[in-house]
């Protein structure tokens, strides 16, 4: 029994103190969040002149982080449960996140309508936000922390209810319009 | 005409409640039917997320329970101030009944009196709080919980030992704690309230009457907290802490003078202390009843960790005898009390593995003590000898220290099969003891002690099965070993079919136990009471069917239920028999006539239906909502004709409804509770000129709330709560068990006004 026990404790002590890379998950289910996304983004009044024929989300993610990737492939499959994005048909892409610079190219080659920002990236939003002032793009954060590096929407979890923030400066800088009963339902950063 | 038992309640009564209320929600689901097809974004911002069901998070329509998620919005709007009353007037299918200590839960009629919370498992951020040595949880303010840390209180309602293990037989209570981002800054508490006095029939004195203010009740919380993120070993870090104090004091109640008669062993009037005639007790209490309760909590998250602390200390006293925890005192004496004190530690960290598996091990150390004084100055209350009463302390402790790992992993990358799996062991240590003290030398006699080292352990599996996108089954089972019973195992299975937009059909079926306490195993008095260390765990089995429908704010929702208890543990009066094979074998001194046992001997049937209707209009500024439990409960000794239970009402229900008029303005908002026809706790045992019970109980809370003018981070909140009903069903006094007379029953303190403040800035 003595064992036992030791051998049971040892683990879980293994457990406590076994290496691995910095977790993170959203706060909100992704489920939620990928409905979030489908419905929200027909609230933005240029949304349709901004992706055109079919609504492409491009699901980036941070390397050799676990949660981020795991988050990114979840997102995928969730979108593609949805019969529409912001009422038009939709695609989705994944990358890994290689540099704000980066992600600005890849916005200005043009067809992405929305970038959905995985976990572990929120150090990097600042950057971001400022790479893509002045682009025709809608960022979704997938947690709380990205409002404040300026992601134009994130979501959180408040109370056991999911809750939308908009950063309404940095929407402008990126061409983003939601209508005023939108914002309504959200925590405006103004 | 076959004539009616005492207490019986027929089963059209229950019928009749339940079919319009049937009706009526069959066609508010036709409506929200058609309003659901226009899919919108407020109604996937309205839906709860919970993660109490599976210990994952997810949609509360698609969780396998029926549960209720209780937000700290709420809480500060409706005036809550304990978790009891957030369960009154807030939560579908459990209420409480108060006897002036601790809250005794029912839920869906269930309701087991005298039981300290022990079949409902309370969780405060996942940590088990009922303590091994009577399995006692409280729900009043003896939580100790700083109230304005609660981000959400999630109750979800039935068998839940599929993943919890013993306790959660009426529902699981999980209080989750905010986080720092929604807690930021220093946060100041203040808030008091004043119960004015009433007279001996229970109705209030006139406002200033002669002895008003001080005659009247007060209580005053003070709290002080802290929330920050920072980055810590170069990790992404957060902390909250926040210290209260609580303290209560009075009203004075006036009780009837009760004729008890002489002392059985001195042949005196018996004496129930100085302030009390001898040989009656009753009249004023004005000391004895308080509580004071200093409480403090700590979370702190670095990277994948999670380190929880919590300290709590809940001294309270009741102003009267009862049949629950004082049978014996002196009448208002201050220093009878209870006290209860924890220290509670867990430390965890969850890390994914790969894509799609997880980990999560956690370690937890829990400190526990209750102590019980209570001073007599009646011989009989004593032990032989002590012919001028004793000091009565009775103290319990207990210490755990566990640890659990679990795991998940998703068998494809949707998510469509996922599996959930735990183990988790715990070394306890319990030990009780109770000291009576000679008043009238140094002499002190020790009765009812034991102890025991043991180690429980619980292993857990629950997988989840998206078949298409709109079923989805749930099947788990829990294997609990535990040195005072042996095995339980408890199942749950339910499927969850969403036959259209916004809407789910659930059918569930679930078990649950409570191993027996160490105090029900071990405690024995050579005078009194018998030691039982071969009781079972008691058990419940379930099976429930839940219909909810969301259109925009708006939800409905239905659900019958039907649940079997048995092995329930009763205190036994002993048959003079079996009394005669106690004194033979030395557990029972000679010539005792009276003694008492716990046994597994009684069984409870129970089905019904809950109903709740909530929802949002005029943009979300009027908000609403109303809940319905009706039920049909029997509670059946071995060869002894079914019950009606005592203290839990069959029919209950609560409604609420807020208005914010929105800017600086404030936010009104109303909260109304009922509880229907209860019997009384000595219903049945006590000898009364005629069987008590208590009428249909109304209450009423209002409650203004906004944002102090001008200084946008000073909130307050005033308002008030009365009660129409002037009794609670519990005998009081020291004719607890039987009088020439009707029964005294205890009084419910009628009006509470309320103001608080809460002042939050960032340095």
């Amino acid at each position: 029994m003595n064992i036992t026990r030791r051998a049971w404790l040892g683990g879980v002590l293994s457990a406590l103190w076994a290496r691995s890379s910095s977790a993170a998950t959203p706060e909100l289910p992704v489920s939620r969040q990928a409905k979030l996304i489908s419905k929200l983004a027909s609230y933005d009044r240029n949304f349709r002149s901004r992706a055109g024929q079919v609504a492409l989300t491009l699901v980036v993610y941070r390397d050799e982080d676990v949660d981020s990737e795991r988050t990114a492939q979840l997102m995928l499959s969730e979108l593609g449960h949805r019969s529409n994005v912001g009422g038009l048909p939709h695609a989705e892409e994944r990358e890994v996140f290689r540099g704000s610079e980066w992600l600005a190219g890849r916005v200005l080659e043009g067809g992405i309508a929305i970038v959905y920002l995985c976990p572990g990236l929120e150090a990097a939003m600042d950057a971001i936000a400022d790479a893509l002032s002045g682009k025709d793009v809608m960022t979704i954060g997938s947690r709380a922390g990205f409002a404040d590096g300026r992601s134009v929407v994130s979501f959180d979890l408040v109370s056991g209810k999911p809750k939308l923030i908009v950063h309404l400066p940095q929407a402008k800088r990126q061409n983003v319009k939601f209508s005023a009963r939108f914002l309504r339902l959200a925590e405006v950063i103004r | 005409m076959t004539p009616r038992r005492p207490g019986s309640v027929s089963r059209g009564n229950a019928q009749r409640l339940a079919s319009p209320a049937l009706v009526g929600l069959l066609l508010f689901a036709l409506a929200g039917h058609a309003a659901a097809q226009d899919d919108d974004v407020e109604a996937l911002l309205d839906e709860p997320i919970v993660e109490t069901a599976t210990m994952g998070s997810e949609s509360a329509n698609a969780a396998p329970a029926t549960s209720t998620t209780i937000t700290s919005d709420q809480l500060r709007r409706y005036g809550i101030r304990s978790l009891d009353e957030a369960l009154d007037f807030l939560s579908l299918g459990m209420t409480t009944s108060q006897p002036l200590h601790s809250v005794e839960v029912g839920a869906r009629g269930v309701a087991l009196t005298i039981d300290y919370g022990n079949h409902v498992l309370l969780l405060i951020d996942g940590h088990r709080m009922n303590e091994p040595w009577n399995g006692t949880a409280y729900f009043e303010r003896g939580a100790a919980i700083p109230f304005e840390l609660i981000d959400r209180v999630e109750v979800v309602l039935g068998p839940g030992s599929v993943l919890y293990g013993s306790q959660a037989m009426l529902g699981v209570v999980h209080v989750v704690t905010k986080r720092a981002k929604d807690y930021r800054g220093v946060h100041l508490i203040l808030e008091g309230g004043f119960t004015p006095p009433s007279d001996r029939d229970q109705s209030l004195r006139g406002f200033g009457s002669d002895g008003y203010f001080a005659d009247g009740g007060g209580d005053v919380r003070v709290g002080a907290g802290y929330g920050r993120e920072f980055r810590l070993f170069d990790e992404q870090a957060e902390a909250v802490v926040q210290l209260e104090y609580y303290r209560h004091s009075g009203p004075v109640f006036a009780f009837h003078a009760q004729d008890y008669g002489e002392d059985s062993v001195t042949g005196q009037p018996k004496s129930f202390g100085p302030r009390a005639r001898p040989g009656v007790w009753g009249g004023r209490a004005e000391d004895s009843y308080y509580t004071q309760i200093p409480a403090a909590y700590a979370r702190l998250y670095v990277g994948d960790w999670t380190v929880s602390a919590r300290g709590a200390i809940y001294k309270r006293a009741t102003p009267y005898l009862d049949g629950i925890v004082q049978d014996t005192g002196n009448f208002d004496d201050p220093e009878n009390h209870e006290m209860d004190r924890w220290l509670n530690l867990d430390v965890s960290r969850r890390f994914a593995l790969n894509v799609r598996s997880s980990v999560e091990a956690k370690v937890y150390a829990d400190l526990y003590d209750y102590r019980w004084f209570n001073r007599t100055d009646a011989a009989e209350d004593c032990v032989e000898g002590q012919l001028l009463g004793c000091d009565r302390l009775l103290v319990g402790k207990t210490r755990v220290l566990g640890a659990e790992l679990q795991g998940t992993h998703d068998w494809d990358v949707a998510r469509t099969n996922s599996t959930l799996a735990g183990i988790d062991a715990r070394a306890r240590h319990v030990d009780s003891v109770t000291t009576l003290q000679d008043h009238a030398s140094p002499s002190r006699a020790s009765v009812g002690a034991f102890d025991e080292d043991n180690l429980a352990s619980a292993v857990y599996l629950q997988h989840t099965s998206r078949l298409v996108e709109s079923l989805s089954l749930n099947a788990g089972v829990r294997g609990d070993l535990d040195p005072r019973f042996g095995l339980a195992v408890s199942p749950r299975a339910a499927v969850v079919w969403a036959p259209w937009q916004d809407a789910a059909l659930k059918g569930i079926y679930s078990q649950a136990f409570r191993a027996p306490s160490a105090y029900e195993r071990g405690y024995s008095d050579p005078n009194s009471d018998l030691p039982n260390p071969d009781l079972e765990a008691e058990t419940v089995r379930s099976v429930e069917a839940t219909f909810e429908q969301r259109f925009g704010y708006h939800r409905i929702f239905f659900g019958a239920f039907r649940s079997w208890w048995s092995d329930m543990v009763t205190l036994e009066s002993l048959e003079q028999p079996d009394i005669d094979v106690a004194i033979a074998a030395g557990q029972l001194e000679p010539g005792t006539d009276e003694a008492y046992q716990y046994q597994n001997l009684s069984r409870i049937d129970n089905w019904g239906m809950n109903a709740a209707y909530d929802g949002a209009l005029l943009a979300n500024a009027l908000r609403f909502g109303v809940t319905l439990t009706s039920a049909f409960t029997r509670q059946e000794n071995d060869g002894e004709a079914p019950l009606l239970p005592t203290v839990g009402p069959q029919v209950f229900g609560n409604a609420h409804a807020s208005y914010a008029l929105g800017n600086e303005l404030p936010t009104f908002a109303l909260a109304l509770q009922y509880q229907g026809r209860r019997l009384v706790d000595e219903f049945y045992e006590g000898e009364f000129s005629k069987r008590p019970v208590v009428d249909p109980a109304w209450r009423l809370k209002g409650t203004m709330s906004g944002e102090l003018p001008g200084v946008e981070t000073l909130d307050y909140r005033v308002g008030a709560t009365y009660s129409f009903a002037r009794y609670s069903p519990y005998a009081i006094g020291a004719n607890v068990y039987g009088s020439d007379g009707p029964a005294d029953l205890a009084p419910v303190p009628r009006l509470t006004v309320f103001a608080g403040l809460h002042y939050q800035f960032e340095p």
